[in-house]
């Protein structure tokens, strides 16, 4: 741990200099992943993928849209995890729930929630490991830790 | 820089910018700040097993990073530098693929849930 440079002092310059070397990220990277050697049926696994999750997503909308009405008071706090979880819907390519998904039956508490998060956040993990495509690799393994935050969190937050 | 070395770098970065706000954080924080740099070691270790040493990029020569002049400086700069790292290891994950891939998304995960921890807003898509 040297002393750091002198002559540093802003918290822009702070940020900058991590963004370089932590965050270096998606476009300085190229993705190493070797692409699959059967294309067409790896881009039909990949596409269950992206739908299935999505599925998936869309039920922790309507479980938070649950919690939202049985709890008023948290409502910002819980509509920002909600939204958090369509653009995760978005970003895998499902614009809006499909035409089954089942109303919740009952208010998720807090406890539900954080289980909810947790399992969606090791079944994300779970399917990165099965992606083809890198892309795909990386939005889950970015939504899963999207997800794990969450349940930390609720966890942190007063029930 | 291969997505692997953008990887060790940052588990660098890590374990130097909790060595310049620990001494900023509360007392009640010193578990969670410790608990914080075994693990960027232990990852750290991991990645370097992985690159095996002829992989490995040259030692930084220290970063550019004034320290933070007060516990909230300091919780935001573990905050930034947690989420930026879960960031890094999704593009890990992308570079690779079984226990290594599994590996780097745990990982993305255990950056996000320390950001949490020191304060960061939950984030759709960490780091981005």
């Amino acid at each position: 741990m040297g002393n750091p440079a002198p002559d540093s002092p802003s918290s822009i310059s702070r940020r900058a200099a991590l963004a370089i070397i932590v965050g270096a990220g998606v476009a300085a990277c190229t993705p190493a992943g070797e692409p699959s050697p059967d294309a067409s049926s790896t881009s039909d696994t990949d596409a269950l993928t992206r739908s299935d999750v999505a599925a998936q997503e869309w039920m922790l909308v309507a479980m938070y849209d649950a919690a939202i009405a049985a709890q008023p008071s948290k409502v910002d706090e819980l509509t920002s995890l909600r939204d958090q979880h369509i653009e995760h819907a978005q970003a895998l390519g499902s614009a809006a729930p499909g035409g089954s998904a089942s109303p919740v039956s009952a208010a998720p508490d807090r406890a539900q929630l954080v289980a909810a998060e947790l399992q969606a956040s090791r079944d994300r993990v779970t399917a990165c490991s099965r992606a083809a495509q890198p892309d795909l690799a990386r939005l889950l393994a970015l939504i899963g830790a999207s997800e794990a935050g969450h349940a930390a969190f609720l966890k942190d937050g007063a029930p | 820089m291969s997505a692997l070395a953008h990887a060790i770098a940052g588990e660098e970065a890590a374990i130097y910018a909790y060595g310049l706000a620990g001494a900023r954080l509360a007392s009640t924080d010193r578990d969670r700040a410790l608990g914080g740099l075994a693990a960027h070691r232990a990852r750290l270790l991991q990645l370097r097993e992985l690159a095996g040493t002829s992989a490995l990029p040259g030692a930084p020569g220290g970063y550019d990073v004034a320290p933070p002049a007060d516990e909230p400086q300091a919780r935001a700069l573990l905050a930034d530098v947690e989420s930026r790292l879960a960031a890094t290891y999704a593009d890990l994950a992308a570079a690779t693929s079984g226990d290594e891939r599994v590996n780097a998304a745990l990982a993305a995960c255990e950056c996000e849930v320390r950001a949490i921890g020191w304060g960061g807003e939950p984030e759709a898509f960490p780091g981005r």
